[in-house]
């Protein structure tokens, strides 16, 4: 064959491939990235805490899935992917700014762990009727004013359901503390429900204080 | 004791157990009322922070913007 018409076939394959390439990723990207997008806004939101930086987030977070599509197993999980890429903007980008919120020294919780005999960790009075009044604004600002690496266990296990294997991954620490960091940011987000809980005039019927004592201690 | 009870239920509500001891938790909060107490409670907790907390959604030019700047239709 003549050394011409080689180049021209191999042209013709390799644009070829080119296109069913771009159809895959598109393919990829419209049924397996965007329909977490509303999952993705929930998450940059309580991170940046408001929605025009979460909408970059997202956006961002899009733009770099799109650049690295190629790394993408196609019908693998794309979710905690895209989670992954939106977390690891959020540090990059967005810690930067002023606004950056409380950081959790890995030192100052080294002492703590799920077996530790913390009172903490009993069960609230919830009861509906408490909660029934309760706005969405009060569990928005109680997650939010955990610090940031307690609220995102919180954000990936209790709102968007991941396992302890998939935070691990998205959050690149240990499984062990994963657990520990979301016994912890539990408690916390109890003990400011159960304050805002008092603050509308109920009280816990068990006696628990929002120190976590009881009064039969006393 | 009750350290225990808790780290069950939480494995349990976290999807963190096999089918056999999702079963088991399940039926020990059916029969033993101290644990289906606190089962509930558990459960309350869970479904308060899901239904409550704020999820703005994406709006359609955010998804446009998206895709205009991804070259994809």
């Amino acid at each position: 064959m003549p050394l011409f018409l080689t180049k021209k076939l191999h042209l013709i394959d390799r644009n070829l491939l080119v296109s069913q390439d771009k159809e895959k990723y598109d393919r990829i990207f419209n049924e397996e990235f965007l329909p977490h997008i509303d999952a993705l806004k929930t998450f940059a939101f309580h991170l940046s805490y408001n929605e025009e930086d979460a909408n970059d987030l997202v956006q961002e977070t899009y733009m770099k899935a799109h650049r690295f599509i190629f790394k993408y197993h196609e019908g693998t999980n794309a979710k905690a992917w895209l989670f992954k890429i939106l977390k690891n903007a959020y540090i990059n980008e967005y810690r930067k700014k002023s606004k950056r919120p409380t950081q959790v020294e890995l030192e100052d919780y080294l002492n703590y762990g799920e077996e530790a005999n913390d009172k903490g960790s009993g069960y609230l009075d919830l009861r509906a009727e408490i909660f029934d009044n309760m706005m969405g604004d009060e569990v928005t600002i109680s997650i939010n004013a955990l610090p940031i690496d307690f609220r995102t266990v919180i954000l990936l296990c209790d709102i968007e359901g991941f396992t302890y294997e998939e935070i691990s991954k998205i959050i690149d620490v240990p499984i062990g503390t994963v657990r520990s960091r979301l016994f912890r940011a539990r408690n916390m987000l109890k003990d400011k429900l159960q304050k805002y809980a008092e603050s509308l005039g109920y009280t816990d019927k068990r006696g628990y204080k929002t120190d976590g004592s009881t009064s039969e201690e006393e | 004791m009750d350290n225990n009870i808790h780290k069950r239920i939480t494995l349990f509500f976290d999807n963190a157990l096999n089918d056999a001891d999702k079963k088991d938790v399940l039926n020990q909060a059916d029969k033993d009322p101290a644990f289906g107490e606190m089962f509930q409670k558990e459960q309350q907790l869970r479904e308060i922070i899901k239904s409550k907390v704020k999820r703005p959604s994406a709006n359609s030019d955010l998804i446009a913007s998206i895709k205009n700047k991804v070259n994809i239709s």
